[in-house]
């Protein structure tokens, strides 16, 4: 059962009602070179829900959303209503030789809220080309509903259907020994029907229009130089795009160019552990404010944007280190540790805070360093 | 196997730190509402087609009291959300000769054949230069529905009250104006500023789900050229009793011996349109 409710003044969001979730799943081993797996899913909400509030805009990328909730209007709706969404998916594992698996398979969903059919198709496959080198690669298609309040009749487009995305990757792992591997794979993604908001957020306000495109390549190394050290590290370039329907292609708001992960960790020996994560990722695309105008009607002042996600944070960086001892006090285990996330300090900026009129402005950073201290405890 | 986890993170995180610029503090010139009146129907907020209207600009400077104006008058394109703008080319216009003090003001005929509906926008820009302004200028829109049943908020004289005490309407801006005012202990601490809202003033509305308030909500800002209002806005919920909107207002420590003449600005708006406003001063003495 759901049942939750906020309010401010006037502002009001209430619902409550029932959500199911149901999966079941079958395997069947034809033979050992050929196995099904099959199974269906359900999600389904029966809610009741009371909404009085700002109309509600794009959610990616819309500068609009910046807006003080009086400039955006108020709407109403007092509603029951239902999300329905069926499934079923079937893949088969077929090895024609002990050296090569593939894995067709399809997925059917129906959304009764948008009474819409959706049929994705997948392909997988692994290639053993030497006992230490795979190729692996796939394609398929996977779709997704728009989030439920963009089909209400109210404040969204009814007409809305479910998007989809084709998927591949292409990619290769290649050991040496037991102790390193390392991997390398490219990717592609494009995104058809996206939901995106009209100018101004008009009638309908939501149409299916919006493309999509991601690519980019991942290697990655991981390390066990001896049973008590392993290391791991990886690197992903990327890039992530969208065209709304101005027909521009910009960034999406998470894209991230770089992404750099290490890790290593070793036990001393005596219950002792030590372990360092770093971390180094692009910083977020922004969109800037370059001006403002006073709005009478609401007393507030609403920020001009720039270009939509036209600038960038700086670089995220980050090193997080552990050290814990464990031992053992009868049947119990316990390990105190000490966990150190941002050890150097590193002032990473997460966003801008700006005056009333915006005609100021200052970095909000995250967090400075945090030393945990903790008991883990196991029976 | 069970497992636990207790931690302490030894770490105070601190807390929110003061905002850039006080938006409740008037240092400079500041646009703080505006208002439409229909001609022989001030109360009126909104215009039908083939009516006169004017809307009026509260604009609050500390200490210079002159600005350039300019405004014009225009259809709104179709956008619902964001900065209201222009849709069609503007059918009035006007602008200050140089530097005015006072109201700026647009006076326009709404044409005859203008759509029901439709919505007007008002835009231009107010600055201490000008006009054409400068880069510093405060670029400023309103806009509301032709047409529409709303009536502005009338607040009367003895609205605005500092500790119950009614503050009268004065002259602020000629010589001498401290003597003219209450006065205040400098360093006398916190005062209550209290507007009285009437029932008319919020207009009743459709309801067209039980959510909707039955009447329209007021907005009021509140703002003062010196010492510390605790905050800019009170809202006067449609849906609630009428309470009048407070402000606790901290006196300034230290005064002048001449006294120190301290403007407020109270706007009520129902962000329809419909606007108004008071403004009343006191003395703070040492």
């Amino acid at each position: 059962m759901l049942d939750a409710e906020i309010g401010l003044g006037e502002l009001k969001q209430a619902y409550g009602g029932l959500e199911l979730h149901g999966r079941s799943e079958w395997d069947f081993q034809f033979s050992r070179a050929l196995n099904l797996t099959a199974g269906t899913d359900f999600f389904g909400w029966f809610m009741s829900g009371e909404y009085r509030g700002p109309l509600p805009g794009g959610l990616e990328g819309d500068p609009s959303q910046r807006n003080p909730n009086a400039a955006r209007g108020l709407v109403s709706i007092d509603t029951d209503f239902q999300v329905v969404r069926p499934g079923g998916y079937a893949e088969l594992g077929i090895r024609p030789v002990d050296s090569l698996l593939l894995l067709p398979g399809v997925r059917v969903d129906y959304f009764e809220d948008l009474d819409a059919f959706t049929v994705d198709p997948r392909f997988t496959a692994r290639y053993e080309i030497l006992r230490t080198t795979t190729l692996k690669g796939g394609v398929g298609r996977y779709s997704q509903a728009p989030e439920f309040f963009q089909a209400f009749a109210d404040i969204g487009n009814p007409e809305l259907e479910p998007y989809y995305a084709i998927q591949t990757s292409a990619g290769i792992e290649q050991r040496f020994g037991s102790e390193l591997s390392i991997g390398l794979e490219g990717f592609y993604k494009w995104v058809e029907g996206r939901v995106v908001p009209t100018p101004g957020n008009a009638p309908p306000r939501y149409l299916n229009e919006g493309e999509g495109r991601i690519y980019g390549a991942e290697i990655s190394l991981e390390a066990r130089p001896d049973a008590d050290t392993f290391g791991y590290l990886a690197y992903t370039l990327s890039r992530s795009e969208r065209r709304d329907l101005d027909g521009r292609w910009r960034l999406f708001d998470q894209d991230q160019t770089h992404i750099l992960s290490a890790a290593l960790s070793r036990k001393l020996g005596a219950g002792w552990e030590v372990g360092a994560r770093f971390r180094l990722v692009s910083g977020n695309p922004d969109t800037p404010i370059v001006s403002s105008v006073y709005d009478a009607r609401t007393g507030l002042y609403l920020p001009v944007s720039g270009e939509v996600n036209s600038v960038r944070s700086p670089t995220f960086h980050q090193l997080d280190v552990r050290v814990e001892k464990q031992f053992r006090l009868g049947a119990v285990t316990l390990a105190p540790y000490l966990d150190v996330q941002n050890v150097y300090n590193a002032e990473n900026i997460e966003g801008r805070g700006y005056s009333y009129d915006y005609r100021e402005s200052e970095t909000v950073t995250g967090l400075p360093i945090f030393p945990n201290l903790g008991l883990r405890g196991e029976l | 196997m069970r497992s636990a986890i207790v931690s302490l993170a030894l770490l105070l995180l601190a807390g929110c730190g003061e905002p850039l610029k006080h938006l409740e503090l008037i240092e400079d010139l500041r646009v703080l509402g505006a208002r439409v009146e229909v001609e022989n129907a001030p109360q009126r907020a909104a215009p039908r087609a083939g009516e006169r209207a004017t809307v009026r600009w509260l604009v609050a400077s500390e200490p210079a009291p002159s600005f350039g104006w300019a405004l014009e008058a225009c259809f709104s394109g179709s956008a619902e959300t964001g900065i209201p703008s222009c849709g069609s080319p503007a059918f009035a216009a006007a602008e200050s000769a140089g530097l005015a003090t006072g109201e700026p003001s647009l006076s326009f005929d709404v044409p005859a054949d203008s759509a029901a509906g439709a919505r007007i926008v008002i835009q231009g820009e107010v600055c201490s230069e000008g006009p054409p302004c400068a880069d510093i200028g405060t670029d400023v829109v309103l806009s509301f529905a032709l047409g529409d049943e709303n009536t502005n908020p009338e607040l009367e004289d003895d609205s605005l009250a500092l500790d119950g005490a009614v503050l009268p309407a004065a002259d602020l801006i000629a010589d001498g104006a401290c003597g003219r005012v209450p006065s205040v202990q400098a360093g006398s601490g916190e005062h209550q500023l209290s507007l009285r809202i009437d029932d008319t003033d919020r207009d009743p509305q459709a309801a067209a789900t039980p959510l909707d308030p039955p009447n329209e909500s007021l907005q009021v800002t509140h703002f003062s050229t010196a010492g510390e209002l605790d905050s800019a806005f009170s809202a006067v919920d449609g849906a609630a009793a009428l309470a009048p909107a407070t402000a606790q207002w901290v006196a300034p420590v230290s005064a002048p011996i001449e006294g120190l003449l301290v403007r407020f600005f109270f706007v009520a708006r129902d962000f329809r349109g419909g606007s108004d406003w008071l403004e009343r001063g006191v003395c703070v003495v040492p």
